[in-house]
């Protein structure tokens, strides 16, 4: 009996030993991350740890928003970027299994009509090579927005007709948001169910994912947070972005939180096994991780040990300190995500933060990897180690150049997008300006709202770096020989300085209708006329020309129906490419259509600006004779299309 | 008058095969007579005719209705006297994804430009196919001519335009070229779509770069008038001028234009040569019916008039006949031309080479027949009865007696050379005619073999020995880079690795000239690694120093040792210049410089293109694709031979142009030496007989004849060949020296050029041979007459 307590004794001991031992380990993980934590300038971010199939650890750190008290928690939603293309591979895997893919098929098996402008090599594209990034359809991020998400991914992938693949398929990683569309698009077709309602039944549901969505219609229910902008020295809220479904398989509006995706890597490190139920085969399991192709790792000097990177479906495999990660990273300007999945260990580690993390000034803030890695070092009671951290010097610090205060002047002033506008810095405006740090300083907007705000570090006269906590990047004013300045190249759009001679021939028009108002700028020198619903306006020396406006509820009619309504009963000699953006958190549309009218032909460019948020939209139309469009009448509707707005 | 007319008559009907080989012989000159005065005058100022014809603009501005209203910069140059007209602003928009037809990409990137109509008197497209309204409709395009040759599209095909929502189809319903860039070698190139109709493709929002043109009363002011509006007018576009739209003309034309207007020299020598001795050969056949005529009582000017008549109703006949294969053939050379640069400049009426050359016939043969046939009248009716020709030229002096020679004695060789010297006049026009041969055939094999060799011998033309270009595609930190390029170097195949970048950095204003663009290259490494030379000096190794292109230097009268200003990082820097070097693609302009040059001014300047130089037995392309295997989308990389597919097309064209104008020559060759042989048999009728007589066979009587032929053709290969080798470099480089190659990247190929002496001696014996077959058949009895 004696032995007996004894050995309860002991087991008890060790029991309490290993729990001790376990608390420990969390607590030197809570402690590293409110250390991290208090590095970083963002906000706050949520992390879920799982071990041997469940989730062991999971907590936030700082708070929701900028500027408030509430506190971040493991169950809040926010982007996670491409870790939403998890769901797309695993969906497809679900397919598989049923019979109804094979994943070295043609797309076009799938969809028949696929192909991009050199059929011949979209003929040879592969599911595999979709979800490997091996599809060699270039990114190109070119949406085609829609306020109707489910809508918008066919006719993506339709889209997809005017890229040409340059390489062959199958041979190189390139990364591509597109393969994913194409995935996503092949699910709805195979189940007959539009993408986000296939994935919310078939693995949210059973995988209780209830705080997982890509459905913008449940981003409000589900409180979604929607992270920050990158200022100076901290971040500032960011306004809910304009939504389109493009992407939607690539994860460009799935939401999570932590825990949700502990579950999701709990099915993945447990051989598809979810509360006891086989979510997914174990050969599916293998496939998804199994390296189809490789690239280059991260170089030493980035921290890396240049070990090449393989990739799975979906994952990339990463020889880190001698041991095979699986993970991916996700970002959206706004927020970012990492997962990291020890299979040998069984263990996995998601964190999610509510500024982009990954954007980060390299120079100054942990990166993101180095800090994942930390963690499962912490997990299995090893030392930290310097796993991504940036070797060398941040080559600003040493800049001495100073540019003269009388030269300044030159550079202040507002500059306006020219021609074609980078898919990653679409409408924006940029601001120079002597700022409250006495230097000059940038501020880019998206209308009101603030993409960024940095100091302008001269290099010399031309350069200068943008700084402020995101990681430095350098912009280049266009100088002429004559001392003036022409504009600015930033993030690959090239801005013009604009001349405000020319703005202050426009003015801002109110136009009222029932409780909508709408605000746009015409030329000073226009005439206008409000009759009815309508506004009407003509222009000096413009002969024959007219704009008219009319303001609607917001509607589900397609610009397809838009039109056959407007011109119904005249003849349609030909229309031009419908055009889309978004534009102010709502849709802009634009088509050219030309009517034959008494024998002649009449041009007349359609416009609709959508409004989910104020639920308005306006229909413009600007009609002249063919011929008669000219260089006055674009600059017209340009100083609309940039003014226009509900309020 | 009557009786002039019935024997004229009765001329050409006795003599059906003569008349027939005397017109077959004016109408092949004539043709190349006009075929070469047709190419000539064809690519005589092309430029300048076709700038004119449709009012090209000298001054061709793009700016953003964001930074300019359109307005203040028209009022500006409407002000301006030497102004002829100012154009209207029209919407352009360039777009960096190429239009797909059939599947497969156009060569060009494309600058859509909406096109106002041909009424507005300025910047007119000239149409080739289509263009039936005065722009195009909604939904259709004119394209530029070279995409028809390039890239096979026709009028009625559909373009598909890359969009954002898929591809957008454009109808193809003209096919046009403009002044400004009619040789498609401009990238992007123009195409034209109907007024308004750019929002059909492109979001209104991006459409507000317009352009605009100027047309000057003199394009000799045109960088005058540009450097008074910077000066009076801050300018935040950008210009392109005249000048630079006529070099980039000239970089094909320069080198055809000029070698084929030697050609056309050379022919119409040669053809006027053949010319005259095909109608003494055809008098001097008629020795005997003169003198009969004149016994009869005819006088010299009556038989002068029967010629003159005789001659003039051939050439009538047989002009027309020549000038219609002259004009297909002219036009299957600019087909060729047209294919090889996109450019339709044979803008000149046929009619000119055809008046031409019908009436230099005319006039030609009538002078050569009334000289000949005033000779004719000197001709003794009685001599010329009794022998039926003119005395024949006897071999006395001659060391050798005829009736001691056997059948295989050296007879021939001997008959040979005495035909020759037997007519001195003669044998040196065929010397000369010869002469010319060899030099069209030296040049064309040598040109030929410089420009297709052009891949051996890159550097002479400015170009790289580059076989892979790398380009990182995402902005690694520049110790990354260093790994990658580590990577490049330790492998055993990469013999070199140079960074380089291209700079665009601008000249001041200067004395009468606005500032412009100057763009560079920079270099992390030796260019000597890449094999770049230079014409003069040295390649830059400071940071002080650039070497500078040959056309920038002779523009802003610079030299080795002088200090040039270069407006870089926002500052005007002094470089001290090192060298001198020339570049086809750039035109020899701009500037070359090392890193640490732009790094003094900005010392975070990083440049993103490898330049790899692969030993020479490994495969660019299996290398190409192992670095993407490895590397993915990090780095983009594109073999060099995979960029030179437009060069190697208009290499290709010129090729084929050279060709035909080379096989036009060695038809000169075989007519010219056939008419020589035919005119020697007659001349030796006599000999011939006797040597027949007493024992020389035919065959040996023929080889006497090759004989002759061959001695001739040998001294012209051994004048000629030398002296085309001493002449050609140095004509080619004055030809080339406006496009920038200075120094024409010669390639003199010994084993091609000794090819020629062949193929000169086979269409000679040839031509002999066919032209004495004759001989074969006539017996003794008839050659010796007396």
């Amino acid at each position: 009996m004696k032995n007996i307590l004894l050995l309860l004794f002991y087991f008890c001991l060790l029991n309490l030993s290993t729990l001790l031992g376990q608390n420990t380990k969390f607590q030197k993980i809570d402690k590293y991350l409110k250390a991290y934590q208090a590095k970083i300038p963002i906000p706050g971010f949520s992390i879920a740890i799982v071990e041997d199939n469940k989730i062991v650890f999971s907590k936030g750190y700082g708070v929701q928003k900028q500027g408030t008290n509430t506190p971040m928690s493991p169950s809040n939603s926010l982007g996670i970027g491409s870790l939403g293309r998890g769901f797309t591979t695993v969906g497809i895997m679900q397919l598989v299994e049923k019979g109804k893919i094979d994943l070295d098929s043609p797309v076009t098996k799938y969809l028949p009509w696929f192909k991009t402008a050199n059929k011949n090599f979209s003929d040879a594209i592969t599911v595999r090579m979709c979800l490997s990034n091996t599809s060699a359809i270039p990114a190109q991020f070119e949406a085609v927005p829609s306020l109707n998400p489910d809508e918008s991914l066919a006719k993506f992938v339709r889209s997809m007709e005017g890229y040409y693949v340059k390489r062959k398929p199958g041979l190189a990683y390139e990364f591509s948001d597109e393969g994913y569309s194409i995935c996503g698009l092949i699910i709805s077709e195979l189940s007959g169910m539009t993408y986000a309602d296939y994935i919310e039944k078939n693995i949210f549901a059973p995988l209780n994912m209830t705080k997982t969505t890509t459905k913008p219609s449940r981003f409000e229910e589900l409180n979604v947070l929607y992270g920050h902008e990158m200022a100076l020295s901290n971040c500032v809220p960011a306004n809910k972005s304009a939504i389109n479904g493009n992407f939607f398989p690539a994860g460009s509006e799935m939401k999570s939180s932590v825990n949700d995706f502990a579950n999701f890597t709990a099915m993945l490190l447990n051989n598809g096994q979810f509360n006891g139920q086989q979510f997914l085969q174990s050969k599916s399991i293998e496939e998804i991780f199994k390296s189809n192709i490789s690239f280059q790792g991260l170089g030493t000097m980035l921290g890396g040990n240049g070990i090449d990177i393989q990739c799975g479906l979906g994952w990339l495999e990463m020889i880190i300190e001698e041991r095979p990660i699986f993970i991916q990273v996700g970002n959206t300007g706004t927020t970012a995500a990492i997962a990291g999945l020890s299979r040998e260990r069984n263990q996995g580690v998601i964190l999610i933060f509510n500024g982009d993390v990954n954007r980060l000034d390299r120079y100054v803030y942990p990166t993101l990897e180095n800090t994942a890695n930390n963690v499962i070092h912490i997990l299995n009671g090893e030392a930290t180690t310097d796993f991504a951290v940036m070797r060398f010097d941040d080559p600003y610090e040493d800049e001495d150049y100073v540019l003269p205060k009388a030269k300044w002047e030159k550079y202040l002033g507002k500059y306006h997008p020219s021609g074609q506008e980078s898919p990653f810095f679409k409408d924006i405006n940029i601001e120079v300006f002597v700022g409250e740090s006495g230097q000059i300083e940038l501020k880019a907007f998206n209308e009101n709202n603030l993409k960024g705000h940095y100091i302008l570090l001269f290099t010399n006269e031309s350069r200068a770096a943008l700084r402020n906590i995101s990681h430095p990047r350098e912009i280049l004013f266009k100088l002429f020989p004559n001392g003036s300045i022409g504009g600015l190249f930033m993030f690959g759009t090239e801005f013009k300085k604009r001349d405000e001679s020319i703005e202050a021939k426009f003015k801002s028009v109110t136009f009222n209708q029932d409780e909508s108002k709408l605000i746009f700028s015409l030329p000073e020198n226009k005439k206008a006329t409000v009759g009815g619903k309508n506004f009407k306006a003509t222009f000096p020396n413009q002969e024959a020309v007219e704009l008219n406006i009319s303001l609607v509820e917001l509607n589900n009619q397609s610009f397809e129906q838009l039109i056959n309504q407007r011109f119904d009963g005249k003849s349609i000699a030909t229309k031009g490419n419908l055009l889309a953006k978004n534009l102010r958190g709502g849709i802009w549309q634009e088509q050219t259509v030309f009517t034959k009218e008494a024998g002649s032909l009449k041009q007349h460019l359609v416009m609709r600006y959508q409004d989910p948020v104020k639920h308005k939209q306006a229909v413009i139309e600007l009609t002249n004779p063919y011929g008669k469009f000219n260089s006055e009448l674009q600059e017209i509707v340009m100083y609309f299309q940039r003014t226009v707005k509900f309020e | 008058m009557k009786s002039i007319l019935l024997i004229t008559r009765a001329n050409i009907k006795r003599r059906k095969i003569q008349t027939f080989l005397v017109g077959m012989c004016i109408a092949l000159a004539a043709m190349m007579f006009s075929t070469l005065m047709g190419i000539g005058l064809g690519m005589n100022q092309p430029f300048e005719n076709l700038y004119n014809r449709l009012n090209a603009s000298h001054i061709w501005m793009n700016f953003d209705v964001n930074e300019h209203d359109p307005k203040d910069i028209i009022a500006w140059f409407e002000q301006q006297p030497e102004v002829v007209s100012v154009g209207t602003p029209n919407l352009t928009r360039t777009h960096w994804k190429k239009p797909i037809f059939k599947g497969k990409e156009i060569i060009n990137h494309v600058e859509f430009r909406e096109h106002p109509g041909n009424s507005r008197n300025q910047d007119k497209l000239h149409i080739l196919e289509g263009g039936a309204g005065e722009y195009p409709n909604p939904g259709e395009i004119w394209i530029p001519n070279n995409w028809k040759s390039k890239s096979k599209v026709n009028l009625g095909d559909t373009l598909n335009i890359p969009m954002q929502s898929g591809l957008f189809p454009l109808i193809v319903s003209g096919i046009v070229i403009n002044a400004q860039n009619s040789n498609g070698l401009s990238n992007p190139v123009p195409a034209w779509v109907g007024p308004g109709t750019l929002p059909m493709l492109f979001p209104i929002g991006e459409l507000s770069e317009v352009s605009l043109g100027i047309r000057l009363n003199d394009a000799e002011i045109t960088e005058e008038v540009w450097a008074r509006f910077h000066k009076e007018y801050v300018f935040r576009g950008r210009g392109t001028l005249y000048g630079l739209y006529k070099k980039i003309f000239q970089i094909v034309y320069q080198i055809m234009g000029g070698l084929l207007l030697v050609f056309a020299l050379f022919g119409i020598i040669v053809t006027m040569i053949i010319t005259s001795s095909v109608v003494n050969s055809a008098i001097k056949t008629d020795y005997k019916m003169i003198g009969m005529l004149k016994a009869q009582g005819f006088t010299n000017r009556n038989i002068i008039t029967v010629y003159l008549i005789q001659f003039f109703i051939i050439t009538c006949i047989a002009v027309p006949v020549g000038l219609g294969g002259g004009y297909f053939t002219t036009q299957l050379v600019f087909k060729d031309l047209i294919a090889a640069i996109g450019a339709v400049n044979f803008d000149i009426s046929w009619l000119v080479p055809a008046i031409a050359t019908f009436f230099a016939f005319i006039i030609g043969v009538l002078l050569i027949t009334y000289r000949t046939a005033s000779q004719a009248g000197k001709i003794q009716p009685v001599t010329a009865i009794r022998f039926g020709g003119p005395p024949q030229r006897s071999f006395a002096g001659s060391k050798f007696s005829l009736f001691t020679l056997g059948p295989n004695s050296k007879l021939p060789i001997f008959l040979g050379l005495r035909m020759l010297m037997s007519n001195k006049k003669r044998a040196f026009l065929l010397f000369i005619g010869l002469l010319f041969v060899v030099f069209v055939q030296v040049l064309y094999t040598n040109v030929d073999n410089s420009v297709l060799n052009l891949d051996d011998n890159r550097p002479s033309w400015g170009f790289t020995n580059t076989d892979l270009f790398i380009d990182s595609a995402s902005p690694l930190e520049e110790n990354e880079e260093d790994i990658f390029r580590d990577y490049l170097t330790d492998d055993d195949r990469v013999k070199e690795v140079v960074k380089m970048g291209v700079y665009i950095a601008n000249l001041p204003a200067q004395e009468g000239k606005a500032p412009q663009t100057f763009v560079g290259f920079i270099y992390d490494d030796e260019l000597e690694k890449l094999d770049l030379v230079n014409l003069e000096g040295r390649h830059p190794v400071f940071e002080t120093e650039v070497s500078i292109g040959i056309n920038s230097a002779k523009e802003l009268n610079k030299t080795i040792g002088d200090s040039i200003g270069i407006f870089m990082e926002g500052q005007l820097v002094n470089f001290s210049i090192t060298g001198i070097y020339q570049n086809l693609s750039n035109l020899s302009e701009g500037f070359k410089m090392r890193i640490e040059g732009v790094r003094e001014l900005n010392p975070l300047y990083e440049l993103n293109r490898y330049n790899v130089i692969l030993h020479e037995e490994e495969d660019p392309i299996a290398y190409k694709e192992e670095l993407l295997e490895k590397y993915g989308s990090t780095y983009k990389v594109r073999a060099d031979s995979e960029s030179q597919g437009q060069l190697k097309d208009i290499i290709g064209g010129i090729k084929s142009v050279f060709l035909l104008v080379s096989f036009l020559f060695l038809g000169v060759l075989f007519l010219t030496v056939f008419n020589d042989t035919v005119l020697s048999i007659r001349e030796n009728q006599k000999n011939m007989g006797i040597l027949k007589a007493v024992g020389l066979t035919p065959l040996q009587l023929q080889f006497s004849l090759i004989l002759k032929a061959v001695f001739t053709a040998i001294l012209a290969i051994i004048v000629g060949v030398p002296l085309s080798l001493q002449i050609i470099p140095s004509a080619m480089d004055t030809l080339t020296s406006e496009v920038g190659l200075a120094e024409f990247p010669y390639v003199f190929d010994l084993n091609k050029t000794l090819l020629v002496i062949p193929l000169i001696m086979v269409i000679t014996i040839g031509s002999v041979w066919i032209a004495s077959r004759r001989l074969l058949k006539i017996r003794p009895r008839i050659l010796v007459r007396e």
